[in-house]
């Protein structure tokens, strides 16, 4: 879409949040990453409450990279509360994780995660990753309005997201 | 007239002529009757005078009138007429039967002059001889009729009569029997020793008492033919008390005897039966006890009978009431299980049945049979039985409680392991990662300022990192093996294979010379775990190769008894006899790290995928001529 379209990533570890930061260095991708260190503040950041009510310090993600294994809440659960806000759940969720858990897969896209990606251990595998996910998400693919225009102007689109 | 005139018509002689009983009557030649005494009188009904002078005639019924003229004819030529019986009529009109003397009366000179005529009454005697005859009919035909054979004898033992019932029993008829001597037609044997038997008439003759005949005696038949009877002979007296002859009453007894005979061999049945049977009357006093009740209570008959036996326990007594009451009000009792005390104390387990026992003639009930088995036998391998299915219940609880204990740990043991391979999967690979990628960026930023050795001590460490990040998804890949539920489907195995190659880089025509025997069979299997299978075999197949060799790997498919064989054959370095048994089992590496990079569970992952899809898999192989594995699935026509 365009370069300044957000994406927030969820990450408890800092050697993963690096590389992945890394990684969007070296794939040149420049769209602005909102961090959040758990899913409890990744519900917190995506409901806008609290420290993040401000919206344009704190804009409403593109794309949201969730990695499962968090403290506080898990990315699974973060996945559940996604499917149970009716404007919220349209967003376009990449999950991150460690394994191919053949369990985990199936319940995150029962969840309404869009993709289930393991995490690359190479520098060079993930930096192809970083600049794949930023041409497919950022660039080819057509967000939501909730992604666009927020979560007032979702509401009166009429919802066509939202119980459809 | 002259008559009445002659002197000797009076005095002594007239007297006893006037009293006699008979008619005394006299005529002249022509049939004029000249004197009529009181017997006349009485028996015709005219008085003299009214009759004297008159014709004989008057007296003769019309039907018999022509006897008088040759009455008259005999007595003119001198001649008497001797007693005859004939009828006569009364005055009244009536006849008389009467019994007819006639004699000629002579005058002085002997000349006949008349007849005398004594005429007695016989009406009378003729009767009673009448009423007698119809007595001895009658009694005749009774004997005749009675239901047993009658059979009448004179002082002599001679047959004088025999019934219906007496000719059929002995074969002989009563006219070929008259005037024989009894025991000719009345053969009779001791059924015992089928000694004869004395004729019960001559008894009787000798001794003048009834003779009842001993049971068990056998009639000879005329024909042979033999019947068992019953009989007894009496003697016949006259009203002065002397013995005129002999009568003989006997019946059939085979009806009795069969009852008898039958009777017997059901006493016998009950009194050899290992059952107890008893009967009881209502008061509950014993009234006959076999040997099995003797045998099984160990009271004998003559303790038992006439009492009442307290060998009902006293836990059993109610019960037992209320079974007599059911026998009294003559409802039916079922089968029980109960018990009984025996002599001894012993408590003996029975099955009983009880039935009612009615008067034959009356059909009232009078007392209770029963029939006791003896189970105790029985009953204490049934308590034995539930002992022990009791203890193994008891046990089977046991172990199933154990079985539920053990369940929940080793499902516990399961979760704590995939929490441990989550973990594995999560925790584990990100140090490794962390490892990996920060010796790599190293080398990327300041890969050129550094020394030679530290570049390589690096890449050392890099490709470290790599191998344990390869080992932690290979034991993970093995345990979501064993974990996960498969599907088994027909799989394409052609397409797999040619897919896998096209896939991996080491498996390219410029790395490995690869010949697919296409086109390979279908199997029944799980896409992913074949896939699994085939990838892994293949990278062996080029891998195990002398270093500078091309790798030279033929696959290719082999049906047999519904199964498919893949087999991938390599001419690499081969494997040792010895090493072949261990090689599919977990961590299981023959070679050095130097030599071949492997983490040691490539083929586990293989054998364990294999079973999982209901295969096997095997290999034979030859040091320095190459190894051929093979994974043998349930093929897709089977």
């Amino acid at each position: 879409m365009s370069s300044s379209a957000t994406l927030l990533i969820a990450e408890d570890d800092d050697n993963d949040l690096f590389f992945l930061q890394r990684a969007f260095d070296t794939a040149e991708v420049k769209n602005p990453l909102q961090i959040v260190r758990d899913g409890q503040e990744a519900i917190e950041y995506l409901s806008g409450a609290g420290s993040f009510a401000d919206r344009i310090k704190f804009p409403f993600p593109h794309l949201f990279l969730l990695d499962l294994k968090m403290p506080r809440k898990t990315g699974m659960e973060v996945l559940e509360w996604l499917s149970e806000q009716p404007e919220l759940r349209c967003l376009p969720v990449v999950v991150f994780s460690s394994s191919a858990n053949r369990r985990d897969i199936e319940r995150a896209y029962e969840l309404g995660a869009n993709a289930f990606v393991v995490k690359p251990s190479g520098v060079i595998e993930r930096a192809e990753l970083a600049k794949a996910m930023g041409l497919f998400w950022l660039e080819s693919n057509e967000p939501p309005v909730i992604c666009t225009d927020g979560i007032e102007a979702a509401r009166k689109a009429g919802g066509e997201c939202a119980e459809s | 007239m002259d008559a009445k005139t002659r002197p000797f018509d009076r005095g002594l002689l007239a007297n006893i002529v006037d009293y006699s009983e008979d008619a005394i009557v006299s005529k002249d030649l022509n049939g004029v009757i000249t004197s009529w005494n009181k017997g006349a009188e009485r028996i015709f009904g005219y008085k003299a005078h009214e009759i004297i002078g008159r014709p004989v005639s008057i007296l003769i019924p019309p039907d018999r009138i022509d006897e008088e003229p040759g009455i008259l004819e005999r007595i003119r030529h001198g001649e008497r007429v001797e007693p005859y019986h004939t009828v006569r009529r009364r005055k009244d009109g009536s006849f008389v039967e009467v019994s007819l003397q006639v004699s000629p009366v002579r005058d002085e000179n002997g000349k006949v002059v008349g007849a005398s005529k004594i005429a007695r009454d016989i009406s009378e005697q003729r009767r009673a001889q009448e009423r007698l005859q119809r007595s001895e009919e009658r009694f005749r035909v009774t004997l005749a009729s009675i239901g047993d054979g009658v059979i009448a004898t004179d002082t002599q033992g001679r047959v004088t009569f025999m019934n219906a019932v007496a000719e059929k029993l002995t074969g002989w008829s009563q006219p070929d029997s008259l005037g024989i001597p009894l025991e000719e037609i009345f053969q009779i044997l001791s059924e015992i020793d089928r000694s004869r038997v004395e004729n019960p008439v001559a008894r009787v003759l000798r001794e003048g008492n009834v003779v009842g005949l001993g049971n068990h005696t056998i009639l000879v038949a005329k024909d042979g033919s033999e019947r068992p009877i019953d009989d007894s002979a009496a003697p016949v007296r006259d009203t002065n008390g002397e013995i005129i002859g002999v009568v003989l009453i006997f019946r059939d007894a085979s009806p009795k005897r069969d009852a008898q005979m039958a009777a017997m061999k059901l006493a016998a049945i009950v009194e050899n039966s290992d059952e107890a049977i008893i009967s009881k009357d209502l008061n509950g006093i014993i009234t006959s006890w076999n040997k099995g009740a003797e045998r099984i209570f160990g009271y004998t008959a003559a303790e038992a009978i006439g009492k009442p036996i307290s060998f009902v326990p006293e836990s059993r007594q109610e019960e037992e009431r209320k079974v007599l009451e059911r026998i009294k009000n003559g409802q039916q009792v079922q089968h029980y299980e109960t018990t009984r005390m025996a002599r001894d104390k012993r408590e003996i387990d029975v099955l009983m049945s009880v039935s009612a026992v009615r008067n034959p003639s009356t059909g009232q009930i009078i007392g209770a049979s029963k029939i006791m088995q003896n189970i105790t036998a029985r009953k204490k391998t049934e308590r034995e039985l539930a002992d022990t299915r009791r203890q193994i219940e008891i046990h089977a609880q046991k172990l199933e409680t154990e079985v539920a204990q053990r369940t929940t740990q080793l499902r516990e043991t399961v979760a704590e392991l995939e929490a441990f391979c989550y973990s594995l999967s999560h925790d584990m690979r990100a140090p490794v990662r962390a490892i990996q990628s920060y010796s790599e960026l190293v080398l990327a930023d300041e890969g050129k300022k550094l020394a030679p050795t530290s570049v390589e001590y690096l890449q050392k460490a890099i490709s470290a990192a790599e191998r344990m990040d390869q080992l932690i998804q290979d034991v993970l890949a093995f345990t979501r093996l064993s974990r996960q539920e498969i599907a088994v489907v027909p799989v394409d195995v052609d397409r797999l294979v040619h897919d896998i190659i096209a896939e991996r880089p080491e498996l390219q025509p410029a790395k490995a010379d690869i010949r697919v025997e296409s086109p390979l069979l279908q199997v029944r299997g799980h896409a992913a775990s074949l896939t699994q299978c085939i990838t892994n075999l293949l990278d062996n197949a080029v891998k195990f190769v002398a270093k500078g060799i091309k790798p030279k790997v033929r696959v290719r498919t082999e049906a047999s008894n519904g199964k498919v064989r893949l087999e991938i054959e390599d001419k690499g370095i081969g494997i040792e006899q010895e090493a072949q048994r261990r090689l599919f089992q977990m961590f299981q590496r023959i070679h050095t790290g130097q030599e071949y990079e492997g983490t040691g569970i490539g083929l586990a992952i293989v054998r364990r995928a294999a079973e999982r899809m209901g295969g096997s898999v095997g290999l034979q192989s030859k040091v320095g001529h190459g190894s051929q594995f093979w994974v043998e699935l349930p093929g897709v026509d089977a």
